[in-house]
């Protein structure tokens, strides 16, 4: 590809999209719309009648809203592997997809952050971690680690996007809004792209770059500890902060796939979100679907080997009761079959990878509600003298309804974020091609001059 | 003419078979309808340390072949002496299927000075009508604590008076001690059931090792349980007989729920996020310059 085509079309690629809404686009939105609605409407039901409205009882007080948190939590690791680790080990390919990995951090923060907050029933209530919090209480670290995440990541999801602020501001003027054009320039903080303001920028992102990383694996490890700092059976463990960190990015990664899919498909960036994108990608999703799977052997292989008299049952129900069908689907079509599949170089081309990474996304979700619900159905006291419904939990319609409507949210904000600002790096795209070129005249050059010298020898011989 | 003739004589005949068929069907839908839960009620009959008496239930119902517990059962408890049953009170289950009615001092007694209680459901809109009933006679169980020769006893002592008012022991009767503790009562030793003798007493050798409060209180619980007879009957009283529990003076030693967080973990939390919203402020800072450097 020529340089010169390449860095003039990729300005005009990144903005085609924010250019116009087209019809699909608007209908998309339009039923993201009334999904977030019906969502808006079953939480309104909830806060009106209470957390009785949710199959939530004494035994299960963590239902399918925590699950879901915890789910969502994970996938907002996606930013800080792709674009945090990929940067600091100055990785050039990771260029045309660092923005879609930490707009996903961004939103699945976003909403997975409100999930504890429906499931307190009382919101009100939340204004006493506040007032009475005890700092000793790894709910506390919880609300002051993913606050303190989500602070940076919309720092690390912003300060890339300032060049391009800038260039929305002065190549958009005549197709945006007047509102736009403000938010353009407000955003753009006077960039003009001058020596000073690079390096002020360039520190800025080193600085996140490197803070980011810590902050992640301290949210999923005292997500971790939610739980494991229990004597629950099922929760008390001392790999859970490691074994969630490791859950974070086997799913993160693969929610960066499918956000590289969608865009690519949708924006048509084909060009930049290519095979070998995906191919790498695929690798790190198989790396870490490996480490998961490893951590997942140790999680239950240990106690399933010693069958303390407190996790027997619950092992049981998972090995061959009642939640065992789920359990091993889990096991072997989420971990074991995207292991075989990315084995593959086949296995990691974008169709067959994005529905891999469908596998994976699904599957961590349904984990995170095997780690969370089962557990409290196994009670030390065991459950009795209490109505027949409250020994088994399914979500209601309620709970479902809230859970749909936050992933219309989810992604009503991918989509209208994705016509609004670009959906790649545009300065950062521009610099991976630069760099390519240079590679490539380097390489060109280096042969030339094995071609004249080579003549030279024989004539020497 | 005769086609049109022809064809509306089939579709009267098609509307009259649909008709019928449907109307049976709806018979049938009809009888097959969800009805009412079948119940099974468990009544027992409690006379306490205080002499008060009351009688409970303990409703359980088949929903769709699943036992269930019955809450907001309808039922009506009624007190007789073989003739006709005299209501006593109407009360609800809660959500355990579970209910209590204190009775009266004197209850109505047969010729046997049997009294007869009568628990029913009737015209309840979940549950079919179901009743139970139970016969018994009053009795009187005491409980006494005595220390003999350093040997703790509990004495408890099982009568019942006669027709002609006379208090009469009631030989061969088990009773059973138990511990009060938080959550209910617990039985005093492994062999904790003693039978009465020729003069209603039943002696029992409470153990030294008993836990009690700061003091040593600990509260004995003497019990007759669903004899034939007499029922259920309870006597409680409580002596100086349990192992002083000294209070704990630090409950939560070095647990991270104590009331009050370790400095160590203040300062540790405090430094790694101040050092991180330090950070955050420092980029803000360069953010500023940079809007502060536009031409």
């Amino acid at each position: 590809m020529n340089q010169n085509h390449t860095i003039g079309t990729i300005k005009e690629d990144s903005l085609r999209p924010l250019r116009s809404w087209g019809r699909g686009t608007l209908i998309w939105i339009a039923i993201l719309l009334a999904t977030g609605t019906w969502g808006f409407y079953a939480y309104y039901y909830q806060l009106r009648h209470g957390l009785a409205s949710t199959a939530m009882r004494d035994y299960v007080s963590w239902g399918l809203y925590i699950s879901t948190f915890v789910f969502l939590i994970g996938l907002s690791h996606s930013g800080t592997l792709v674009s945090g680790i990929l940067r600091i080990t100055k990785q050039d390919w990771r260029m045309p997809i660092t923005r879609t990995a930490e707009l996903m951090t961004f939103v699945s923060l976003l909403f997975g952050g409100i999930m504890p907050i429906i499931d307190l029933g009382r919101p009100d209530h939340i204004f006493n971690l506040v007032l009475f919090g005890r700092v000793q209480s790894p709910l506390m670290w919880d609300v002051i680690c993913i606050f303190t995440y989500f602070v940076g990541s919309t720092m690390f999801l912003y300060l890339p996007m300032i060049p391009d602020m800038a260039l929305c501001r002065d190549r958009l003027k005549e197709t945006s809004s007047s509102v736009r054009r403000w938010m353009y320039r407000k955003l753009a903080l006077g960039w003009t792209g001058t020596k000073t303001q690079w390096r002020y920028l360039e520190r800025s992102m080193t600085i996140m770059t490197i803070i980011i990383i810590p902050i992640a694996v301290s949210v999923h490890t005292v997500i971790g500890y939610i739980f494991a700092m229990t004597l629950r059976g099922g929760w008390n463990s001392t790999v859970f902060g490691p074994y969630f960190v490791a859950g974070a990015l086997y799913s993160g990664s693969a929610t960066v796939v499918l956000g590289m899919y969608a865009f690519r498909k949708i924006y048509h960036l084909e060009k930049y979100m290519t095979f070998k994108h995906f191919d790498l990608m695929g690798r790190i999703v198989l790396a870490l679907t490996l480490i998961y799977a490893y951590f997942n052997l140790n999680e239950y292989w240990v106690p399933a080997y010693k069958m303390a008299i407190h996790e027997r049952h619950l092992l049981t129900d998972l090995f061959s009761g009642e939640y065992a069908r789920v359990f091993w689907i889990l096991q072997f079509g989420t971990v074991l079959l995207p292991i075989i599949i990315m084995s593959f170089p086949k296995g990691r081309r974008p169709n067959i990878l994005a529905a891999t990474a469908v596998l994976v996304v699904f599957g961590a979700w349904l984990k995170r509600y095997i780690i969370v619900v089962p557990t409290q159905m196994h009670p030390f006291v065991p459950i009795q003298d209490v109505p027949a419904d409250w020994a088994t939990y399914f979500p209601s319609w309620v709970e479902f309804s809230v859970v749909t409507g936050a992933i219309a949210g989810i992604l009503l904000v991918l989509t209208l974020y994705s016509k609004l600002f670009p959906i790649m790096s545009v300065w950062e795209v521009e610099e991976g091609a630069e760099i390519e070129e240079t590679k490539r005249l380097a390489a060109e050059m280096r042969s030339n001059k094995k071609a004249v010298s080579e003549p030279v020898q024989a004539n020497v011989l | 003419m005769k086609i049109i003739q022809h064809y509306s004589k089939i579709f009267v005949a098609v509307a009259v078979v649909s008709f019928a068929t449907q109307t049976a069907w709806a018979q049938d839908e009809e009888a097959k309808a969800p009805g009412k839960m079948e119940a099974t009620i468990q009544l027992s009959y409690l006379k306490k340390t205080d002499q008060s008496k009351e009688a409970s239930v303990n409703i359980s119902a088949t929903d769709n072949g699943k036992i269930v517990m019955a809450h907001n059962a309808h039922i009506n408890f009624y007190l007789t002496d073989g003739a006709n049953p005299v209501l006593l009170k109407s009360v609800v289950t809660n959500m355990q299927g579970k209910t209590t009615v204190d009775l009266p001092e004197v209850l109505p007694l047969d010729a046997e000075r049997y009294f007869g209680i009568i628990a029913r459901i009737e015209n309840d809109s979940l549950y079919a009508d179901a009743e139970e009933e139970l016969w018994h006679k009053e009795a009187a169980l005491s409980l006494d604590l005595q220390t003999q020769d350093s040997t703790k006893m509990a004495v408890a002592k099982l009568t019942e008076t006669d027709a002609a008012g006379q208090v009469q022991p009631l030989v061969g009767k088990d009773v059973s001690f138990y511990v009060q503790r938080l959550f209910g009562i617990m039985p005093a030793a492994e062999e904790f059931t003693a039978t009465t003798d020729e003069e209603g007493v039943a002696s029992f050798v409470f153990p030294d090792s008993i836990p009690g409060d700061s003091e040593g209180n600990v509260t004995v619980v003497a019990r007759i349980s669903d004899d034939e007879d007499y029922g259920n009957l309870e006597n409680k009283t409580s002596g100086k007989w349990g192992v002083v529990l000294a209070p704990e003076m630090n409950p939560f030693p070095r647990a991270l729920w104590a009331p009050n967080a370790p400095p160590a973990l203040i300062i540790t939390l405090c430094v790694i996020f101040g050092g991180i919203w330090f950070t955050y402020g420092y980029v803000f800072n360069e953010l500023r310059k940079i809007d502060q450097e536009k031409i």
